[in-house]
């Protein structure tokens, strides 16, 4: 009878919705009562992680040495070890592949302290810095096997895709955060683990 | 057997997240087409989507396929949300500003997404003459004809969406029906002054 007698065809929105499923999904998560009690948990237990690395290290006993022979590893979490931990500046949850997805939301500067230990406890050894960043020589291509993806969202969140088992022994992952006019300005670099580093207080570069 | 609607947000509520993922799955394209043939732009569009499924999920312990939903559809259901949170994107800019707080981390549409939703609204923006004699129609009229003309719903479940028992909306359905073919068909072509100006397209 009418014109207005049809639905509109749907336009293709495959990102989209991918984004939006998996964005929902981890709302879904996140607001579980189960899940929250489990992410809990398992803050906690990456904090008893760190406490236990930093007793060992005080020991002179490398974690990685004390469970086997050979060459030192970088450290993972247990196979098939899921972790979501979500907080209000961050999200890290483990995903498909032994990826580490980290959401950085626009407006909070995480707490450099509580973003390492989410970090640590999904495997990813990590310096987390705010309003420096730090860098030594390594090859840009060791860093894009580790950071294999990173999106800048419009609403100015930034999201990270890291492979932790890509990252070499004896390194570590130092993701500087700075906040800028309109966003985050977000710089991720390889830095090798305890040895002196050149800081500085200037992103090489800003985005968001 | 395919799970219900009622099955997957019963999930969802018990911590299922993946079933709250196959719900949106299913639902997306429906609450898509909702939102373009309503908002003004493609950033809007998104906003409504995530908006809805956000409500969605904060609500699904208390989702019933029973009454006039009996099937367990929840498209009724969803539309009822998407209306709400289409009212309060034309409320203020204030409290618009804090829903967009709340939606932080959900994900906007790239520009070719975004070009391509903005296609399909001008595509659904209805032709001047049709949208002046909607204008004329009471609110809840004109989208009932919606509900029921572009949204494919019975009229029955346009009436849940809106508040109003399945025999209403029959009723009120068929008067903006025979109101618009009335003014349609007048033999002088003039139509009344819209007493309801629709907001929505007012802002275009």
């Amino acid at each position: 009878m009418l014109s207005a007698d049809r639905r509109p065809v749907p336009p293709a929105i495959p990102s989209f919705s991918r984004d939006m499923e998996q964005a929902l999904v981890a709302v879904a998560r996140a607001s579980s009562p189960a899940r929250r009690a489990r992410s809990v948990r398992r803050a906690k237990w990456a904090a008893a992680c760190i406490a236990a690395a930093a007793v060992a290290a005080a020991a002179g006993v490398g974690i990685d040495h004390a469970v086997g022979s050979g060459p030192p590893a970088a450290s993972h979490p247990p196979a098939g070890h899921a972790v979501h931990i979500h907080v209000a500046a961050f999200l890290v949850d483990t995903g498909p592949g032994g990826t580490v997805t980290v959401t950085l939301l626009r407006d909070y500067a995480p707490d450099p302290s509580a973003l390492r230990q989410a970090l640590a406890g999904a495997g990813v050894p990590a310096l987390v810095t705010v309003g420096s960043v730090c860098s030594a020589p390594v090859p840009s291509s060791a860093l894009n096997q580790v950071l294999t993806s990173r999106r800048h969202l419009a609403d100015g969140t930034t999201i990270l895709t890291i492979v932790p088992r890509a990252i070499p022994a004896g390194w570590e992952l130092n993701i500087g955060y700075f906040q800028v006019p309109g966003g985050n300005g977000i710089h991720v670099s390889l830095v090798p683990e305890g040895a002196p580093l050149t800081c500085r207080s200037a992103p090489p570069f800003v985005t968001g | 057997m395919d799970e219900s609607d009622a099955d997957l947000l019963e999930a969802t509520a018990r911590g299922d997240a993946e079933a709250f993922g196959r719900f949106y799955r299913r639902h997306e394209q429906r609450v898509l087409c909702y939102a373009i043939a309503r908002c003004a732009n493609a950033g809007d569009v998104a906003d409504a989507v995530g908006e809805t499924f956000l409500g969605a999920l904060g609500s699904a312990a208390r989702f019933s396929g029973g009454g006039s939903n009996a099937d367990g559809d929840a498209i009724p259901w969803l539309f009822g949300i998407a209306r709400r949170v289409l009212a309060h994107q034309r409320r203020s800019f204030t409290r618009r500003q804090r829903l967009v707080r709340r939606l932080e981390r959900l994900p906007s549409l790239n520009p070719d997404e975004a070009e391509a939703v903005e296609a399909a609204i001008d595509a659904a923006r209805l032709a001047p003459r049709l949208a002046a004699a909607m204008a004329t129609l009471r609110p809840k009229d004109r989208e009932l004809l919606r509900l029921v003309g572009g949204d494919e719903l019975s009229p029955a479940q346009a009436g849940a969406v809106l508040g109003m028992n399945a025999n209403t909306a029959r009723v009120r359905l068929s008067r903006a029906r025979a109101r618009m073919q009335s003014l349609l068909t007048a033999a002088d072509g003039t139509l009344p002054a819209a007493p309801h100006p629709e907001v929505p397209d007012a802002q275009r």
